[in-house]
């Protein structure tokens, strides 16, 4: 046999690939068993798993306390939470751990269901996803290291809200989501004048893009904007939040992304871990954009990965499209620069001892409305902790009320005797259905 | 009767098996075993001279069944001692191509199969030809054609083939990537189809004078070879996949070990060798295969191959102190120095601890003297000069066991933890607990006892040990794979390993329907003995676009499993 050049990974790849082949919402649904066949098919032919240096490993369910940690589930972990979506979030933690224990160099799970739409407060379904695989991750990696700064580069077609809202006080995390235009899809949000809290501004980073958005001007925003941003945060861990919905063919959005705008995209990133998202091209797309982001993420050649209709000329992308990303990024390239000095209390108002936002969060999947304040304790030694008061329901009769303390796991003494002060408080009363304490410090 | 041959790197060892009826029952009579030397340059002779031993005193009439495991192919691949082979590779996007030229020659053709098995790019006749003529002003006359899912569509490889048939270009071996194997992994079916070619002609050559000895000897029995599965192959049909029978040694271990303890238990196999130490695993009395196919000189492939692995610790293993540390192997040096080796082995540290048999010590001549003085000068001059020479015996012995156990333990944890796709597999996965631990080989007696202590199983020392792989051979019966792949909405029904790949006629052909074509098209293709079909995988799934249901895809693999021709339970073989 002739000595051919060996494929040998450049990283060590550690790979939690768990189609879950017999789960899904409904038959019909995006989210059904034949999701991540045809890129296992891909992925097997491909001869990818029997790569030196790229290893496979089993996913594990997380545990209720793990998933508590980022998620309050009402009324409970089991009843928002199936064998499956534990699972993917136990992927996620299990990749963290691979690359925190140094078993491997980076890690990539292609898990599903995905989770960044579900926030810290969860009532029931929203855009496929009902607890946040990656927030539950970072809480688990933040347990055993809380001093890790940490950098989410969400590159799903769909704001990724939920994950945003978790971290939005959390100057350790900084969460950067890349999305389609949210005037033009689910989950409507995402613009740039979303900075963060009083207590974390402009850790908190949107980047809407317009649709029709090609290879050419997602890389450019990578290059020109992410890139040095995450120069000048320097965290101790990337994450690719890598949702595949971007693609030139997903029923779902209008991107123009190809498989090799995502594996080039990957690989300037660099990510430690990468998660997979949405994505909902199952068989023209994703079995190609996971061989490409596999073979980006080991560090091999990616050039020759390529869908079978591809073509150039989808992607030309239009002048007025460049435009408007270009004049985006120098929005956001004046926001960070200026980050240091802004005036908060131009932008947030009085916060001098809580700052509370009011929202309301639509649950598309199960139709459910909540409307919810949140507080947060404004403090010069600590991050903060939560008061977030929710009421949520299908109709405002059968609604549930519930109150949670939430204290993080870098609180200061004072703020955490007085969160378990006003919790202690409240136990007692019973003007809610339920009341939660996240006590992450404990 | 029936004669069974292993040819193993050092002996070729035979036996002679006569069926007999016992009142109602059948019981098998082993009349004899031989032993020779593997004259490594001429296998044949060693088999014939075997066979001429054994058949000595019988008339050759009589004998029904023969079967082979040989070592020919493996040495042909270890030892580079083939021609060169050309590739035509189809390799469509994906991983850079350059990886896959394994061949002396490689061409990549301009085609493209995608996932589901739709041709995307077609082949051109011109660049096929082209090829072609290039392989053969280039001296090459043995190829083979592999696309990337030819499984699911193998309409380019057999384009070419027909362009080689139609022309004058007299190739000698031509291997299609897509008869090789069902499943998918293109890589493997590369380097499978490139050792298929470059193996065929000496393995034709092979069963052809073996053939035309046998017949010379008047022995006009049906003849097999023991394949890496555990299971045999006429020899006709190991013509068209000789790779096949590569690599059976490790198969003859383990069917051996099931010949002897015919047992239902889930339990470990080791065969303590002489350099080498196989360790191979029963679930439920049922052999273990490789996940994914077997690896032949450091390259993975598509065969499929009995859970073996190797550690290179044996009888004859060097035994050494460096940095104050007991070494064993992994190189041997010559026998143990209780027959003149050079330097002290394990044999010598069992030999001083009195844990080789008297049966076996008295028919080798050990030299227990030459044992204790190789050891006593090895612990000269170390930390370990002050211990009694049985307790430094004992330690060498420690670590040639605590070696095995690690190995068994490893393969357990690696099994546990194979990759899974579904929740239900993820959920229920039972631990895997032997409860036997079963030692074939020279120094496995002893040995075997120590390891399963440690481990908590019941250690079985088989007598008969020294020739169970001939048994193992003599004793097994064919295995057969079939998938069955439909996808509705293409229409396209694949059955790779019956040639099979059609447009589905039936508008209501399902899952049940899919199960039905791979049992009987097991059947069909087995035709001689019926061992029990079993249903090794099933799946089957929606084919979905814009909410509505285009039809299914779906995929069963049948198997005849590895197995004896014959229950040898309760006493049915006489030993």
């Amino acid at each position: 046999m002739r000595n051919t050049k060996k494929l040998k990974a450049e990283n060590k790849v550690g790979l939690i690939f768990f189609p879950a082949f017999d789960w899904e919402i409904s038959p019909t649904h995006p989210e059904r068993k034949e999701r991540l066949l045809y890129t296992r098919d891909q992925v097997f032919e491909e001869g990818l798993l029997d790569i030196e240096g790229i290893y496979e490993y089993n996913p594990r369910v997380a545990t209720d306390k793990e998933i508590k940690r980022a998620n309050i589930c009402v009324p409970s972990v089991d009843k928002v939470a199936s064998k499956s979506h534990k699972i993917s979030a136990g992927a996620a933690i299990k990749a963290a751990n691979l690359v925190l224990e140094g078993e491997v160099d980076k890690a990539f799970a292609i898990v599903r269901p995905p989770g960044h739409h579900a926030h810290r407060v969860v009532h029931g379904a929203r855009g496929f996803c009902n607890i946040n695989n990656e927030a539950i991750m970072v809480e688990s990696i933040r347990n055993k290291y809380p001093e890790k700064k940490i950098a989410f580069i969400d590159t799903d077609a769909h704001h990724a809200d939920g994950t945003q809202e978790i971290f939005y006080h959390d100057p350790n995390v900084l969460h950067i989501s890349l999305h389609q235009d949210g005037r033009t899809l689910f989950p409507g949000s995402g613009f740039i004048n979303e900075l963060g809290g009083p207590t974390a501004y402009a850790k908190t980073l949107n980047i809407p893009l317009p649709p029709g958005t090609t290879d050419q001007g997602l890389l450019s925003v990578i290059n020109k904007f992410v890139l040095p941003v995450l120069d000048d945060f320097n965290p101790d861990l990337v994450i690719n939040s890598a949702g595949q919905d971007n693609h030139y063919s997903d029923p779902l959005t209008n991107m123009k992304i190809s498989s090799r705008g995502y594996a080039r995209m990957n690989d300037l990133l660099d990510p430690d871990l990468a998660i997979l998202q949405g994505g909902y091209s199952i068989e023209s797309a994703l079995p190609y954009i996971n061989v490409g982001l596999i073979l980006a993420m080991a560090g091999l050649d990616y050039s020759f990965v390529e869908e079978p209709d591809y073509n150039k000329e989808i992607l030309k992308q239009g002048t007025k499209i460049s435009q408007e990303i270009k004049e985006t990024i120098n929005k956001l390239k004046k926001i960070w620069k200026e980050r240091n000095k802004a005036n908060l209390k131009e932008i947030y108002g009085d916060f001098s001892e809580f700052y509370t936002r009011n929202k309301n969060i639509f649950y598309d999947t199960s139709g459910i409305n909540e409307s919810q304040k949140e507080k947060v304790r404004v403090c010069s030694d600590c991050q903060g902790y939560l008061i977030i008061d929710s009421e949520a329901g299908k109709s405002r009769y059968n609604s549930n009320k519930i109150k949670v303390i939430s204290i993080p796991k870098l609180v200061c003494d004072n703020c955490y005797r007085e969160a378990i002060e006003k919790y202690e408080k409240l136990k007692g009363s019973n003007k809610f259905d339920q009341i939660y304490l996240q006590d992450l410090k404990k | 009767m029936i004669l069974g041959i292993d040819v193993g790197g050092t002996h070729t060892d035979g036996v002679l098996v006569k069926k007999e009826i016992t009142g109602s029952e059948l019981q098998y009579n082993i009349k004899s075993t031989e032993k020779v030397i593997t004259d490594h340059d001429n296998l044949e002779k060693s088999i014939l001279k075997i066979i001429d031993k054994l058949t000595e005193s019988i008339n050759n009439k009589q004998i029904e069944r023969v079967v082979l495991s040989t070592t020919l192919i493996t040495n042909v691949i270890y030892e580079d001692k083939y021609d060169p082979v050309g590739l035509i590779l189809i390799p469509g996007p994906g991983v850079n191509p350059e990886y896959f030229k394994y061949g002396e020659e490689n061409y990549i053709l301009d085609g493209y199969i995608d996932h589901r098995g739709n041709e995307v790019k077609s082949i051109s006749k011109k660049e096929v030809i082209n090829t072609l003529k290039e392989f053969k002003e280039k001296d090459i006359d043995k190829i083979a054609i592999v696309g990337k899912f030819s499984v699911r569509n193998p309409v380019q490889e057999n384009k070419i083939k027909d362009i080689i048939n139609a022309g004058n270009y007299n190739f000698k071996t031509v291997t299609l990537g897509h008869k090789l194997s069902g499943n998918l992994n293109f890589n493997r079916r590369i380097i499978t189809a490139y050792y298929n070619t470059a193996v065929s002609s000496v393995h034709q050559n092979f069963i052809n004078s073996i053939e035309k000895s046998l017949e010379k000897r008047n022995i006009k029995a049906n003849m097999y070879l023991l394949k890496s599965d555990g299971g045999t192959i006429a020899v006709d049909k190991s013509r068209k996949i000789p790779i096949k029978t590569v690599n059976s040694g490790p198969a003859a271990s383990i069917m051996g070990t099931m010949t002897l303890n015919n047992s239902n238990d889930t339990g470990v196999a080791i065969d303590i060798g002489g350099t080498t130490t196989d360790i191979g695993l029963f679930i439920n009395g049922e052999p273990v295969f490789m996940p994914k196919g077997i690896n032949i000189n450091g390259f993975p492939t598509l065969i499929r191959g009995l859970y073996s692995v190797s550690i290179p610790v044996g009888g004859d293993s060097e035994v050494y102190i460096k940095n104050e540390k007991i070494n064993i192997g992994p190189q041997r040096r010559g026998a143990a120095a209780a027959l003149g080796g050079p330097a002290p082995t394990p044999t010598d540290a069992l030999l001083v601890l009195e844990k080789i048999n008297k049966r076996e010590s008295q028919s080798i001549d050990f030299d227990l003297k030459k044992s204790k003085s190789a050891l006593i000068s090895l612990k000269a001059n170390t930390e370990y000069e002050k211990l009694t020479l049985q307790r430094f015996a004992e330690i060498i012995i420690e670590r040639v066991s605590n070696k095995i156990k690690n190995t068994i333990n490893n393969i357990l944890e690696n099994l546990r933890n194979k990759p899974v796709y579904t929740i239900s597999e993820l959920l229920d996965n039972p631990e895997i607990k032997p409860k036997f631990l079963i030692g074939i080989g020279g120094p496995a007696s002893s040995i075997v006892e120590i390891i399963a202590e440690k481990l908590n199983y019941n250690p079985i020392i088989p007598a008969h040990s020294k020739v169970a792989n001939a048994l193992g051979v003599a004793f097994s019966h064919p295995t057969l794979e079939t998938t069955v792949r439909a996808d509705t909405a293409r229409g396209k029904l694949n059955i790779v390993e019956a040639g099979i790949h059609r447009n589905i006629k039936d508008d209501y052909f399902d899952i049940n329907k899919a199960e039905k074509l791979a049992k009987k098209w097991t059947i069909k293709r087995f035709k001689s003995e019926e061992y029990p079909i079993e249903i090794i995988s099933r799946e089957s799934f929606n084919i979905i676009r814009n909410f509505r249901t285009l039809g299914k895809i779906m995929e069963i693999k049948a198997q005849i499993k590895p197995g004896l021709i014959a229950d040898l339970k309760g006493g049915n073989i006489i030993l």
